[in-house]
């Protein structure tokens, strides 16, 4: 706490004047000038500063401040609750980049933001919500690089003569001179790639020497990744842009510099030599929305106003959306489509397969991101059934002819009259796919995950037993659809009949598929892994 | 004589037979006009439009026919009207139906309600001005309508209840198509989640900053001189030309458009099962 010269008060950092300002008597004070012994003295050790930590007792999350009153909620999991603190050192970033954005200007980029969410929970619209943005300074690594001096690689041209392809190699040869200062990624393990990413960049130039009395008013995270973690990254950045650079030169574009086999030698020449990385503290507003035992954050860049959130859907609004956007599609459906009983099936059932498809990819997702008690049995070894290559291979090809050959047979001769002309064939070749890939999917369940175990990427993403209970409800619905279409009953009742049950399907399954977007937008309490950390909240 | 007569008589039924088969299988295959006999008639002394009723499965009674003949009179105000039965057809339902309303009436404006009792089929045809009103959809959405009666062998209900709704389209008044609402309203809605759900993936990705924003945002410094290139070596490769034919020809694609239903035509329609 910086006490304020004049009247006692506590002295925060103010963004308009981008100066330290007491609340109480309004005396304004230069963060580098404003003496304070504590700083004094932590300019001698260099590395560290003294800071007052806070940890959530629920989720582990470690939040460091200046301010030595007790912090009344967590900002990484939205638990209200007094937080632990303790005086501790922290490592000294070199450089921090001040607010610039009050907390006026992130609410409006946030509301902006939400304008376009039209489903995301009242909760996230309220204004009392909204006033618990919180100013965080982020950690985040900053990597420069630097290369003087000559540099050559290979290049070629190739031409053919008679029966000879005639290859005549050159040295291409400059003086570079190329500097990057300033790439930015993030160092803590609590603020997700995606949300850094998205809200990035920060201008680093506009950055300023560290001085501890920035933070006064606002609260930092730790930096608790190591700075080796993105250099290849930053590295990568900075060789791809320098070549992308060379290579439009003509002399480099005449003797394809950089291509085929001269490739690694071009990214070789324009390896940076020189490289430094400091920790750098930048600018967040952050939120977080917390339900039940999941949370997601809203993020708003504190220089530039950049906003962005891990959005959940609100199941209610969800719906309710829908059925005020079906009403003009009915309308517009009425106007232009009068389809048969059997088109209206297989229509439904090509509905079901686009269900099953995003409800697979969106598991995938799931099963990658949440490691854990989500995928105890990764352990689980591929079932017996099958027994090997052959027996597997026999069965796929089996399992083809029976669902997707004979039921050709069958609809060749007799149905698909609802799916008149030239579109016969074409829908009776695409429900053959469909039965086969379906099919190729039920083995791949039977018969375990072997791409897992073997470190191959697997059909479709694997873990097929994890996304059974989700799939099985598409599935369910392409399964009535063809066993009606196989069967071509007269009566239309058992092509509304079929088509009802598969479209009744496809909306259970959109309620999974918002259930899973839900769970993709938000993370799993605790996430941070601290020490404090409450498994069992 | 006894004998040759015998013989005669039998010679005579099995030359008949060969002919009526034969002449069956013409008709079936279209290649002779659907009718052998002059087909019972009504011709509209305002339009010249005329009304066939050719039972050939003998579905209907005489009485059946004399009133479905002043059901299908009210058509002919627009067109002309057809109900033809047919027992043994060795084609689709659809190229039977075309190819007897080119023989009927060409290409002029009609409607033709075919029953085929082979392929246990019934069938909408219409051309001309008719099919502007009776088109593929409302064949469709009428077969789907009548075809119960059809398949309860009410073939009298299910042709008069076909013409009387023909008629009323004819007439500008719209059918009853209930399970098009249920069916349209079914579909929009999941089309509406589907939409929606685009919405919510589409407004809510987070997008990671363009090359061009990064850039812009720290200091970056490339420059170079005196770049230039020095031949160094050659290499060769022997590859000799592969003298074969690959590489050289160009295959033509073949052909226009076939017409649909064996002699191709406007006009078109729809049917169902029953």
């Amino acid at each position: 706490m910086y006490e304020c010269p004049n009247c006692g008060g506590n002295l925060k950092f103010d963004i308009l004047r981008q100066q330290l300002s007491c609340d109480y008597c309004g005396t304004q004070a230069d963060p580098y000038s404003f003496y304070k012994e504590k700083d004094a003295q932590e300019k001698v050790s260099g590395e560290e500063y003294e800071a007052t930590v806070f940890t959530c007792p629920q989720c582990g999350g470690q939040i460091v401040s200046e301010d030595t009153t007790a912090a009344t909620f967590c900002s990484f999991c939205g638990a209200s609750t007094i937080l632990d603190s303790r005086v501790e050192k922290q490592r000294r970033p070199q450089i921090i980049v001040p607010f610039t954005k009050t907390k006026e200007d992130c609410r409006a980029s946030y509301k902006k933001m939400l304008r376009r969410a039209f489903f995301a929970p009242g909760e996230l619209k309220d204004e009392r919500f909204i006033e618990k943005f919180r100013g965080i300074y982020m950690p985040y690594w900053v990597y420069s690089f630097e290369k003087k001096g000559p540099v050559a690689f290979p290049g070629e041209k190739t031409y053919r003569r008679g029966s000879y392809l005639i290859t005549d190699h050159y040295r291409i040869s400059c003086e570079l001179e190329e500097a990057y200062k300033g790439l930015a990624y993030d160092a803590s393990a609590s603020f997700s790639d995606a949300l850094s990413g998205a809200i990035a960049p920060f201008d680093l130039r506009k950055g300023k020497e560290f001085v501890p009395s920035f933070l006064s008013g606002f609260y930092a995270d730790t930096s608790d990744v190591e700075k080796y973690v993105y250099l290849q990254d930053a590295q990568d950045f900075v060789i791809r842009d320098g070549g992308s650079i060379l290579a439009r030169n003509p002399v480099c574009r005449k003797y394809h510099a950089g291509q085929g086999n001269g490739e690694y030698a071009f990214r070789s020449a324009l390896r940076p030599s020189s490289r430094n990385v400091e920790l750098a503290m930048v600018p967040v507003w952050f939120l977080s929305y917390r339900k039940g035992d999941r949370v997601s954050y809203a993020v708003v860049n504190g220089q530039t106003g950049k906003a962005a959130a891990h959005l959940p859907v609100d199941m209610k609004r969800y719906g309710i959306g829908s059925f005020l956007l079906a009403a003009p599609l009915f309308f517009l459906l009425n106007l232009f489509l009068t389809i048969t009983p059997g088109t209206l099936l297989f229509l439904s059932m090509v509905l079901a397969v686009l269900c099953m498809g995003i409800s697979n990819s969106q598991m995938t997702h799931i099963l990658e991101r949440e490691p854990g008690e989500d995928r105890k049995d990764l352990a689980f070894e591929r079932h017996a059934w099958g027994g090997g290559s052959f027996g597997k291979a026999a069965a796929m090809v089996g399992l083809f002819y029976m669902t997707a050959l004979l039921p050709s047979a069958f609809l060749h001769l007799r149905i698909m009259r609802g799916v008149g002309g030239a579109g016969r064939e074409m829908a009776l070749v695409f429900l053959n796919i469909l039965m086969f890939l379906g099919f190729s999917l039920a083995v791949t369940v039977i018969s375990g995950r072997q791409g897992r175990r073997r470190g191959r990427k697997p059909f479709g993403g694997g873990c097929w037993k994890e996304k059974w209970p989700v799939l099985k409800k598409p599935m369910a619905g392409i399964l009535a659809a063809v066993i009606i279409l196989i069967l071509d009953p007269v009566s239309d009742w058992f092509y509304y009949i079929g088509a009802l049950v598969s479209m009744a399907m496809v909306c259970w399954s959109f309620l999974d598929i918002i259930r899973q977007h839900n769970l993709l937008a938000t993370q799993r309490l605790p996430h941070l892994g601290r020490r404090g950390g409450d498994e069992s909240e | 004589m006894r004998v040759s007569k015998g013989y005669g008589i039998k010679g005579c039924r099995a030359v008949w037979l060969k002919i009526l088969a034969v002449l069956m299988i013409l008709v079936s295959a279209g290649i002779v006009p659907c009718f052998g006999q002059e087909p019972e008639g009504y011709v509209n002394p305002d339009t010249g439009y005329e009304v066939v009723v050719e039972d050939g499965a003998e579905l209907l009674s005489k009485e059946e026919k004399e009133e479905l003949s002043k059901a299908m009179k009210e058509v002919t105000a627009y067109g002309h009207a057809a109900f033809v039965s047919v027992d043994v057809n060795g084609r689709s339902t659809e190229s039977f139906a075309r190819t007897c309303y080119r023989d009927l009436f060409d290409t002029d404006s009609g409607t033709l309600f075919v029953i085929d009792m082979d392929q246990r089929n019934i069938w909408i045809h219409s051309d001309g001005a008719v099919y502007e009103v009776i088109t593929t959809v409302y064949a469709n959405t009428i077969t789907d309508n009548v075809y119960r009666y059809a398949s309860k062998g009410d073939y009298y209900g299910c042709a008069s209840e076909a013409f009387r709704q023909i008629h009323e389209l004819l007439r500008g008044r719209r059918i009853a198509q209930p399970m098009k609402y249920i069916s349209n309203a079914l579909l929009a809605l999941i089309l509406a989640l589907l939409v929606n759900y685009g919405l919510v993936i589409g407004f809510t990705r987070l997008r990671k900053p363009k090359k061009e924003e990064i850039l812009a945002s720290i200091h970056r410094r490339f420059d170079y001189r005196n770049l230039h290139a020095v031949y160094t070596h050659q290499t060769k490769i022997y590859d000799p030309v592969s003298g074969g034919s690959s590489g050289g020809g160009s295959s033509s694609g073949g052909g226009g458009g076939s017409s649909s239903g064996g002699g191709g035509g406007s006009g078109g329609g729809g049917g169902h099962s029953f």
